[in-house]
């Protein structure tokens, strides 16, 4: 085989292997996703049938509510959920046109007010102006219209941001402790780890033994030594072969290493 | 320093530390042994204690001398039981196993100078020639430092060895420390 067909080949290994580790890792998640969704909803349900209501909203003067963010909302906080329920409200919305496709029905767009023109103050002008505070207070009716549903579709994005918020964090949560008790249960249920631990333990054991033996061997040469010494009598650096029929036995017979 | 060889000192003759060290360890086991005895002969005696109570009621013959002694039993017996429970613990292992558990731990072995497994006969010999070794302020025992084969005088009344049984290797940075500072003493100046 050439080194271009080598190589060749070891790309378009690494390409089945790329994708075949994302198509299953993919089936796995999906499969764990759904897994964890289910356990999310069902906390998540167990925790609202204990939560406290949400704020009301605020009646004005005029008897007209108005509308104010939700109880306990800093602003920091709500343009954070208004941010995650805006995600959430557009996935939905792109969601609908994708399923509704040719048949998509086009809200019209609301024009902006017009602005007061400056005009001078003149009597012969004034059914002009009153023509023009008809408009500008039509103008000003909607916009506060807009205004007010404007304000209503923020706080929709914040409620939704809100509880959207909680079940991916919980969703996270509950993923992660998933992930964390699966691989502790791996570890401990697989049979190599269990014989590494056992390994390790009785290399400590072992290592103890040997460090002991080798110690009293050195002292053995040690002792013997000074007493030849004392003795008058020549150390010896080499101890005497034993016979041959001893060193078969221990052979045969020979104790574990340490 | 001598080279190492690839089976170390697997079967030399084991020095005088690693005995020493596996004659502790074997003390120690039989110390511990004894003391577990001693305790389950207490509970033993305290029964036998309530036994009497109940025998003085009446004279049951050798039974009522034997519940004596075992509830009183005489310091002589004591002793006697404990130098039958070391001689049964030496002749046992060396007989069986070649090697008690101190031996064991240290990786040593005793076999005959023909390198033959001892018979129980042998290791009692052996053990009697304890005795020997012990009598002059234990002479027999430090022969093991003077002896080209280090024999003590059980060994050679036994007609055994003691080797290593695994492959016996020193700590080389400790022994050459030690006998640099050795040669280097006033005394082989």
């Amino acid at each position: 085989m050439s080194r271009h067909d080598e190589e060749y080949n070891l790309i378009r290994s690494l390409t089945r292997l790329a994708v075949g580790s994302l198509l299953l890792a993919g089936d796995e998640l999906q499969r764990r996703l759904r897994q964890w969704e289910e356990e999310t909803s069902q906390e998540l349900a167990e925790q609202q049938r204990h939560a406290p209501p949400t704020a009301a909203r605020q009646p004005t003067s005029t008897g007209k509510t108005k509308p104010v963010l939700p109880l306990g909302d800093k602003l920091a906080d709500a343009g954070r959920h208004a941010l995650i329920g805006l995600l959430f409200e557009t996935q939905t919305r792109v969601a609908s046109v994708l399923a509704v496709g040719q048949g998509r029905e086009r809200k019209p767009v609301r024009r902006s007010p017009p602005s007061r023109p400056v005009l001078p103050i003149n009597p012969l002008l004034a059914p002009l102006h009153r023509r023009f505070d008809m408009l500008v207070a039509r103008g000003d009716k909607e916009v506060n219209a807009l205004m007010t549903r404007g304000q209503s579709e923020l706080e929709r994005w914040v409620m939704l941001g809100r509880a959207e918020e909680q079940h991916s964090r919980k969703l996270v949560q509950t993923a992660l402790q998933s992930s964390v008790e699966t691989s502790i249960h791996h570890v401990v249920e697989n049979e190599e780890v269990r014989e590494l631990v056992q390994q390790q333990g009785s290399g400590l054991a072992n290592e103890i033994v040997e460090e002991v033996r080798e110690r009293a061997v050195s002292v053995d040469m040690l002792l013997e030594r000074f007493i030849r010494l004392k003795l008058g009598r020549t150390p010896r650096e080499q101890l005497p072969e034993p016979s041959d029929a001893v060193q078969r036995y221990v052979t045969r017979h020979r104790a574990p290493e340490a | 320093m001598p080279q190492r060889k690839p089976h170390g000192l697997l079967g030399h003759y084991a020095g005088f530390a690693s005995r020493f060290v596996a004659l502790l360890i074997d003390g120690l086991i039989i110390s511990l042994s004894i003391t577990a005895i001693t305790l389950a002969t207490f509970t033993v005696q305290a029964l036998m204690q309530l036994v009497v109570l109940i025998e003085a009621t009446g004279d049951w013959g050798f039974l009522s001398s034997l519940i004596k002694a075992l509830a009183d039993p005489a310091p002589a017996l004591v002793v006697l039981m404990i130098g039958l429970f070391v001689i049964i613990y030496q002749i046992f292992f060396v007989a069986t196993a070649g090697r008690t558990p101190g031996k064991a731990f240290m990786g040593l072995r005793v076999l005959t100078t023909d390198g033959r497994k001892l018979s129980p006969l042998r290791a009692s010999i052996r053990l009697l020639g304890y005795l020997v070794s012990a009598l002059p302020i234990f002479a027999g025992f430090f022969w093991v430092l003077l002896d080209d084969r280090r024999q003590a005088w059980h060994d050679k009344l036994a007609a055994t060895y003691v080797v290593y049984a695994w492959a016996a290797r020193p700590d080389e940075a400790f022994l050459s420390d030690e006998i640099q500072s050795l040669s280097t003493s006033p005394q082989e100046q």
